[in-house]
């Protein structure tokens, strides 16, 4: 058995240093030659071994893009793509179809068996082995270890992850419905995996963006929230004139267009705009005052009127009035196409959930979260918490195909994060703190925009707050 | 012992004699070894010093206390308490014990000794640093502070101030961070537990940076604050339960009760009090100097959807404050004219909860029909005052506005007690009286006359003049001076809409005929108006005119009047109670586990068919049972009665280590031992047998059902029997194998023969001799006093407690083979027996005789009955049961503490008290508050200098306990044990005793003070729980307004701790000690606000017209508290107001009578719409704010988040399984349906349609409607009412 501790030890018995996925990729191969292959390829001057340093891993692209026109191609999230619930059986096949898709990108790498099939073969009792489930529950044990509950479609069972094993610290980040490949042995009654090694669906190692060929930028905001007293009109007026002067062809703004009504008790008191309808109006006016030739996508958020339950549908016709035709709806998720860049736009929901699941995890940094949804290939996998996930015939928070870049809200906090060279940006707001924040001692960025060159991914933030910054030219 | 009247002497010795008659017969039962017990296992109760002493464990502090009561109020006496704490006068150590000790003692004392509270309420104190390097003081809450109710939490703080100043500890001062925490925490820990009332972020703040003390606390929850997390000074990111409750339902909600004593203690610091009432009270209710009241708007938030408005705040039209107390109000309970009732939809009987804007909170209404009622308007446009209930029901039809919804009748121990102040009464003839009125006038001319000789006009006579301006009284006097004629000595006038609404404004009776309104008698109207006989102005009209409406009208008739309408308070409909029989759901006949073999309705006889493979004989069942063992044959079985006869006893082993335990934890492994194992029952065999035994046909019985598995932690199981005869008799059992019945509490000091049904002879059979004149009982219409522990039950509770006494019987001659007890023959015969009644969430039952049944479906008893179930408790000394050396043994304490006094490091306190760690390593035995038995570390022991005198208490099973006056004692309370001092420990109280292995209760037969003659007492600190048994007593701990009642043999005979669940809160609601006799010392002190005078004195009255304090004439009002300590605090009582019948008025509300929410809301709305102290336009947009937009919006999340649930096994899952299969095998169901989301969507549409709603809530019912289209799709067929899901 490869153990993270020996992968490490032998690398730095020959003096270097290695990178944790590079650890991960051969204990996932199981392969401990491949070690010694690895550091007889490495050049020299390396310090770090890294995963380039792998002889056969190269970057791979998932696939051809097309580079013509429509310079914005919404991939999935179009108007229309979700559906309201039907039966009862919806949510068989909701969580049916997220163990299928996820499972199959466990699977190629741990072979796992059926869950079933360790109580009904004794053999599971010798050998070491891997199931693939999805997590029922997860809990910590008396001593500190933690207990998962998975199943798959032929039944369950508990996998204990000690704590004193290397990886802990990704048992520790098990959270419910999320589906795990684990590897480990069985215990002597037969009831209990004793796991050694997790696998989730995850970034391929060999992941590597697109980039544009063609000149251009996207500039990433959420949280508008028109209609609250806490709106902050004057930056608003001052990013709304520095877009008119920078060579941006793209806004996006995943979620919160407006503040809503009786999202929260007694919200009343504090709006500027009590109608909906206004609240919208006002927000078209806005945008019709940017120049025309900006593509502006608009996903809802958990204020916006439509339903709460993901993935949200777009704001209705009824609201849409006064909007120019280069506003496109969108709804949350949805994934876009930039000059082939993909941007998944996510409100982000699901911090909520996973802020508190995870260790260390904070609204401060919301942003780091984005990578664990990039683990766990999907953007809201607990089921029942905060979120509310409406079932469908597809799981559309699946993170498939896997984009360029993350692009979420909600947490009024901006930040970005890059894992796997999948790029995570989480924008600002522009609304200032709130009553509640206040209260739940949360400190907003507001009035930021972050624009991504699209030829090379690098992101950059413009802050508005006290005046304009430099227009943006490519 | 007070002294005690004769005729009261008798009446408890004749209680005493049936209790001690219903023992003897109960415990020749339980001697045959069917029950899990071989005997009786509810101990019978009795002075709250030692109660307290007992609790908190800290010897002599009983004395001390009996000392400082005799001096001053249980209040002032928990503060005072602290000085001798502070002077280290019982053996503390250091600031933190002195702290600890003094918060504990004060709590105990405040909450009666009953409550866990001051035990596992506060944690722990501790002594932190401030920013500027001073120390602070901080207490830690933890859950069970609940149980001391707001009043206790927030004194506690007040006390830890007290102790804190004397012990020149400083403030705390908070950090800024550390409020933003608080007040994040406290509106988590409402949306998990939801408070009783949430305080705004202003009085939150308010309260932390200004509260001398760090209130702190244990983590409750299993939340964590996601805002301000890692504080330096705040250890715990989780949830703080018990601080959260201190502050809101403490320190926000009890404010005024807190200044209260803060004024009485001159304590410094707390004026931010002032401010925060200020805030609470709305606008701002006093600015000390500013006079009066401002309307209160609290009773209507939360409005919910079929409770009907009656009357806005302090708005015309509304209920009309009459201070008074009817026979049956008082104590959270007013009086309503049965007309009102009646007129208001029927919505509030007899015993409904209205909420009100003043006082208190909420009130119990009670039929009075001395004061007035409504005045209405008819469809022909007639205006009526309803003059009773007869009259009301036939005008209900006819009514289309109610003008005034009629006087409302609350009494002065009410302000009291809620520390409000008086506000203006609307005049009534008990003041008139008190102004030198003598009869009341027949006619207007009579009336006039009395005026003119200098009295003021009658209450009867007089308009509502105030509620018109003065310009108005102008317009109607010359409109009628111009148009008006009187002919035949009515005055008519031509119908004009404007004068119309004067008249109805000031409730001046008329009738409309062809377009004339006709008003007869008219004098006093005409006279007020400045009109002589022929119409024409009087020359009052000339000259300078007064300003004030009622000055003018006094001015021009010449004649002294008073406002008619005092002071308005608002109401609206609260919780509609309910007596019924309590069940379980699903509800069994008997304890017997028939686990999944019974069906969904866990029925015997199913479970007997039951084969779980095919070709085998049925009613073979694998049932989790506890394992009991024969003592003379040593037989293992899970029956209670051996094969030989024998009683068989629990056999303990710990599951983990396997091994036999004695005792009640395992020695090996620390773990609680269990007595569980799978037994193979033929349930077939054992039902047929019990058939046979008892003589019982199966097709002659209905479903007999037992129970899904045993909860309890040996699992005893009863006998099957037990189970066919109550199911014959259509009765089901509790969880603690009693029988019981709900019902809702309504006080009543006085009863007449002809209301309760009951003849004069059979009463005077039963001790009424004479009505409260003293006149000898002859006539069904005199006025009786009830005493304190004589109950009327509602008639269907009588016929239900009718058939558990044909139960009892039955048992008693079928199974136990004793000879019947009851003999009733009709339900009339219950009258004189005896019941356990038992408050919600307690653990003491309190001993009452059944005199009477009414007809409205309440309870009405005594106040003091309904004030003993709350709180009552226990005490302990000298035999100590110690687990040392792997060696349970019962020794003296005095040996042990000598024993293990480690002289090397012992301390001594300047009263000469000896203390010390032990030497070595033992525990005690003691319990919880949950009378759960534990054996605790001992954790010190003490000698103490001794008292002059001892306590020496006896219970009735012959257990003898002396200890110091001020030493705590625990008593049970209906589920809980809670410590009082044993000074007020009283005869009758209940105490938790250890025999034979497991905690039971005893009542306390006779307490004697004894002169001390050693020099030293001893005691020792037990950890957590803080008590011990001694001589084999323990001690305990509630409240509620609705209990419930059963017959005094089946608790007796039936009822076995054993059956109780093991989990938190399992002992609550059993009655793990009957109190015999109530003493009114020892009761909530709520109850002695009670006022039994016949008159209130003037200067009540007076005091109101000035908004003066309720306290200012509490020397002036005849009330309990004024006859504490004598023979008077029980009998004697008077009261100011009569009624005719206690059961007028509506006896089911009309809420519970309307089956679907849509029927309830028309109801509701259509009655604000005819009240014109409502604005119904408001009543619907907060009906759809608090009640339908929360209720659609809630649904529609959750149906994204639901669980769901396995058809067959009912096992809940958090998301759907991935196999579509629940593990059983059964279709697995979603638990939020389309239906339960849509409910109320249709109904909130029409509202908005009808109702002038806002913009904003219409906006919201849009997008909510679109937001259900979205996720349900579009309405396939037509749009279900909830009128298709009810």
């Amino acid at each position: 058995m490869l153990d993270s501790t020996m992968i490490v030890e032998r690398f730095l018995d020959t003096k270097l240093q290695v990178h944790p996925d590079v650890v991960r990729y051969i204990r996932e191969q199981k392969d401990d030659r491949l070690i010694d292959t690895i550091i007889s390829g490495v050049p020299d001057d390396c310090v770090v071994v890294s995963l380039r340093h792998i002889p056969g891993l190269l970057p791979s692209r998932d696939g051809v893009r097309f580079l013509c026109d429509p310079e914005v191609e919404i991939i999935s999230g179009r108007m229309g793509t979700s559906k309201p619930v039907g039966r009862v059986e919806d949510y068989i096949v909701y969580f049916a179809d997220r163990y299928a898709r996820l499972s199959g990108m466990i699977r190629g790498r741990c072979n796992p068996v059926p869950i079933e099939a360790l109580k009904r073969n004794s053999r599971y009792k010798q050998e070491e082995f891997a199931v693939c489930g999805m997590v029922m529950e997860v809990r910590s044990t008396g001593n500190g270890h933690r207990m998962a509950e998975i199943e798959d479609s032929t039944g369950s069972v508990m996998a204990l992850f000690n704590k004193d094993r290397p990886d802990f610290s990704e048992a520790e980040r098990i959270v419910p419905d999320e589906v795990i490949g684990v590897r480990g042995s069985l215990s002597s009654e037969g009831n209990l995996i004793f796991a050694d090694q997790i696998f989730r669906p995850d970034i391929p190692f060999s992941y590597a963006p697109y980039t544009s060929d063609r000149k251009g930028a996207a500039v990433l905001i959420s949280d508008v929230h028109v209609g609250s007293d806490t709106f902050l009109d004057d930056e608003w007026n001052r990013f709304a004139d520095w877009l008119s002067d920078s060579e941006v062809s793209y806004l996006l703004v995943a979620g919160d267009l407006v503040d809503g009504i009786g999202i929260y008790p007694d919200q009343d008191k504090e709006l500027v705009i009590p109608n909906i309808y206004e609240q919208y109006d006002v927000l078209g006016t806005m945008l019709s005052d940017l120049p025309s030739h900006l593509k502006i996508i608009l996903a809802p958020g958990n204020h916006d009127v439509v339903r709460g339950a993901e993935p949200q549908p777009v704001i209705p016709e009824k609201f849409r009035k006064n909007y120019s035709s280069n506003c496109l709806f969108v709804e949350n998720p949805a994934l876009v196409n930039l000059q082939g860049v993909r941007v998944l736009m996510y409100h982000g929901r699901s911090f909520d959930d996973l802020i508190g699941l995870m260790p260390g995890a904070s609204y401060e940094k919301a942003y780091d979260v984005i990578p664990e949804m990039l683990k766990r290939r999907h953007l809201a996998p607990c089921y029942g918490k905060r979120t509310p996930i409406a079932a469908d015939t597809v799981d559309r928070l699946i993170i498939d195909p896997i984009p360029e870049v993350v692009h979420t809200g909600h947490v009024h906090i901006f930040g970005i994060s890059r894992y796997r060279n999948v790029l995570g940006i989480n924008s600002g707001t522009w609304q200032s703190q709130t009553a509640f924040q206040k209260q739940m001692n949360i400190q907003p960025t507001p009035a930021v925009a972050i624009s991504l060159d699209l030829t090379t991914l690098q992101p950059r933030v413009h802050d508005f707050m006290n005046d304009s910054p430099e227009p943006l030219v490519l | 012992m007070t002294e005690i009247s004769p005729h009261m002497q008798a009446y408890y010795d004749r209680l005493n004699a049936d209790l001690a008659k219903a023992m003897e017969v109960a415990q020749a039962a339980r001697k045959t070894g069917i029950d899990p017990e071989t005997h009786v296992e509810i101990p019978i109760a009795n002075d709250l010093a030692d109660r307290v002493e007992a609790q908190v464990g800290i010897t002599g502090v009983a004395t001390r206390i009996r000392e400082l009561e005799a001096e001053m109020s249980r209040e002032e006496a928990a503060l005072h308490i602290g000085d001798d704490f502070a002077a280290k006068k019982f053996g503390e150590t250091n600031k933190e014990e002195i702290l600890d000790h003094a918060i504990r003692t004060s709590m105990a004392l405040l909450t009666e000794g009953v409550v866990s509270a001051p035990i596992e309420g506060i944690a722990k104190v501790a002594i932190k640093k401030n920013d500027d390097g001073s120390e602070y003081l901080s207490i830690y809450y933890a859950g069970p502070i609940r149980s001391a109710g707001g009043t206790a939490q927030a004194l506690s703080v007040l006390v830890g101030d007290y102790v804190r100043n004397i012990l020149g500890i400083s403030k705390y001062k908070p950090r800024e961070e550390e409020i933003e925490r608080y007040i994040e925490e406290i509106r988590q820990y409402n949306s998990i537990m939801s408070l009783q009332y949430l305080p705004s972020e202003r009085e939150m703040r308010l309260i932390i940076s200004n509260c001398p003390v760090c209130i702190d606390g244990e983590p409750t929850e299993k939340e964590e604050v996601s805002g301000h997390r890692n504080l330096e000074r705040v250890e715990t990111n989780t949830v703080r339960g018990g601080m959260a409750l201190v502050i809101a339902e403490g320190l926000a909600l009890k404010a005024p009760k807190v200044l209260k004593n803060v004024r009485k203690m001159k304590m410094d610091g707390w004026d931010w009090l002032e401010e925060m009432i200020q805030q609470t009270a709305g606008s701002s209710s006093s600015d000390e100097k500013e006079v009066g009241i401002h309307p209160k708007d609290k009773f209507l938030r939360d409005l919910i959807g079929g409770r009907p408005v009656f009357s806005y705040p302090m708005r015309e039209g509304g209920f009309r404050l009459v201070y008074g107390r009817s026979r049956n109000t008082g104590l959270a309970a007013a009086g309503l004219h049965p007309a009102t009732l009646h007129i208001l939809g029927d919505f509030l009987a007899v015993g409904t909860q209205m909420k009100i804007e003043r006082p208190g909170k909420a009130a119990g209404i009670s039929p009075v029909d001395s004061i007035q009622g409504p005045t209405v308007r008819l469809i022909n446009g007639d205006v009526v005052r309803v003059r009773n209930a007869k009259l009301a029901r036939e005008l209900q039809n006819q009514v289309s506005s109610i003008i005034d919804v009629g006087e409302i009748l609350i009494s002065y121990g009410e302000f009291m007690e809620n520390n409000h102040v008086l506000v203006p009464s609307a005049y009534c003839e008990s003041w008139w009286r008190l102004e030198g009125g003598t009869t009341r006038p027949v006619d207007e001319d009579e009336a006039i006359a009395q005026c003119e000789s200098g009295l003021y006009l009658h209450p009867d006579f007089l308009y509502l003049w105030d509620d018109l301006s003065s310009s108005e009284i102008k317009r109607l006097a010359e409109y009628i001076h111009q148009d008006g004629a009187i002919q035949d000595g009515i005055l008519s006038f031509p119908f004009d809409p404007e004068i119309k609404e004067f008249l109805e404004r000031i409730l001046c009776e008329h009738t409309v005929r062809e377009s004339v309104i006709q008003i007869h008698p008219n004098h006093i109207f005409c006279r007020c108006l400045g009109l002589d006989a022929t119409l024409s102005l009087s020359s009052a009209w000339e000259g300078n005119l007064p300003e004030s409406s009622l000055d003018l009208v006094q001015f021009l008739s010449g004649m002294k009047m008073r406002s008619k309408a005092g002071t308005r308070i608002g109401g609206r409909m609260g919780r509609p109670g309910k007596s019924k029989p309590r069940e379980m759901k699903p509800a069994p006949h008997v304890l017997f586990p028939v686990g999944e073999a019974g069906g969904s309705r866990r029925s015997v006889q199913e479970a007997s068919k039951y084969a779980y493979q095919a070709n085998t004989e049925g009613g073979s069942l694998q049932l989790e049972m506890g394992v009991r063992r024969c003592p003379a044959c040593r037989t293992e079985t899970w029956l209670n009665r051996c094969s030989c006869g024998s009683h068989t006893e629990p056999v303990l082993s710990c599951s983990r280590c396997n091994i036999e335990i004695q005792g009640t934890v395992c020695p090996q492994c620390g773990m609680e031992p269990v007595s569980v194992r799978q037994y193979t029952v033929n349930v077939r065999q054992l039902f047929q047998q019990a058939l046979g035994n008892l003589g019982i046909r199966d097709r002659d019985l209905d479903l007999v059902k037992g129970v899904k598995g045993l909860v309890s932690r040996n699992k005893p199981v009863e006998l099957i029997e037990k189970g066919i005869l109550r199911s014959s008799h259509n009765l089901f059992v509790f969880k603690d194998g009693t029988v019981r019945f709900d019902i809702i509490d309504m006080p009543l000091t006085h009863f007449r023969p002809r209301e309760v049904g009951v003849s004069v002879e059979r009463l005077r059979d039963l001790g009424y001799e004479t009505d409260i004149y003293g006149v000898p009982l002859q006539n069904p219409d005199q006025v009786l006093e009830l005493p304190p522990q004589d109950i009327l039950v509602p008639e269907g509770c009588g016929d239900y407690l009718y058939s558990c006494a044909c139960f009892i019987d039955d048992l008693l001659s079928k199974v136990y083979g004793l000879p019947p007890f009851y003999n009733l023959e009709k339900r009339q015969d219950l009258v004189g027996h005896l019941v356990i009644g038992l408050a919600p969430h307690t653990s003491a039952g309190v001993l009452a005789r059944i005199v009477g049944f009414s007809k409205a479906n309440v309870g009405y008893g005594h106040p003091f009955f309904h004030a003993a179930k709350r709180r009552n408790c226990f005490h302990g000394d000298t035999l100590i049961e110690v687990y040392e050396e792997g060696m349970l043994k019962e020794i003296p304490i005095r040996r042990f503490v000598l024993e293990h006094l480690d002289l090397s490091q012992a301390g001594i306190d300047c009263i000469g008290t000896f203390y010390a760690d032990p030497c070595r390593l033992s525990y005690a035995r003691s319990v919880d508050t949950g009378g759960i038995p534990h054996l605790r570390k001992v954790t010190s022991v003490s000698v103490h200098k001794s008292p002059a005198n001892l306590i020496q208490f006896t219970t009735s099973r012959g257990k003898n306990l002396l200890v110091t006056p001020d030493h705590a004692m625990l008593v049970w309370d209906v589920s809980y044990l809670r410590k009082i001092r044993a000074l007020e420990v009283s005869i009758g109280d209940a105490v938790p005793l250890w025999e034979g292995g497991i905690v039971i209760s005893d009542r306390i037969i006779a307490i004697d003070y004894v002169p001390c003659e050693d020099e030293r007492v001893y005691c020792l600190t037990v950890d957590t729980d803080h008590n011990v048994v001694a001589n084999g007593i323990f001690t305990g701990q509630c409240d509620g307004d609705e209990d419930c009642v059963m017959m005094l043999l089946d608790g007796l005979m039936n009822f076995s701790r054993s059956f109780l669940p093991v989990t938190r809160g399992g002992s609550m609601d059993a009655p793990l000690v009957l109190t015999s006799r109530i003493t009114p010392t020892e009761i909530d002190k709520e109850s002695h606000n009670l006022d039994v005078c016949p008159t209130y004195p003037i200067e009540v009255y007076e005091t109101a017209l000035r908004y003066g304090n309720a306290k200012d004439v509490e020397n002036l009002v005849d009330r309990v508290e004024r006859r504490l300590n004598t023979p008077a605090q029980i009998e004697g009582f008077f009261f100011t107001h009569d009624t005719s019948d206690i059961s007028g008025g509506p006896l089911e509300t009309m809420y519970t009578q309307l089956q679907s929410m849509l029927d309830k809301l028309d109801c509701e709305l259509s009655l604000a719409k005819r009240i014109r102290a409502v604005d119904e336009h408001d009543v619907a947009e907060r009906v759809l704010k608090t009640h339908f937009i929360r209720d659609l919006q809630g649904n529609l999340s959750a149906f994204a988040k639901q669980k769901f649930r396995c058809t067959k096994c009912n096992t809940s899952y958090r998301r759907m399984p991935l196999a579509g299969k629940c593990r059983c095998g059964g279709n697995i169901i979603p638990t939020v349906h389309e239906g339960s989301v849509k409910k109320y969507l249709e109904m909130s549409k029409k509202i908005c349609e009808e109702y002038n709603i806002s913009e904003y809530t219409r906006q919201r019912i849009e997008v909510i409607d679109m937001n259900i289209e979205s996720t349900f799709g579009e309405e396939k067929i037509e749009q279900m009412g909830l009128a298709d899901f009810m």
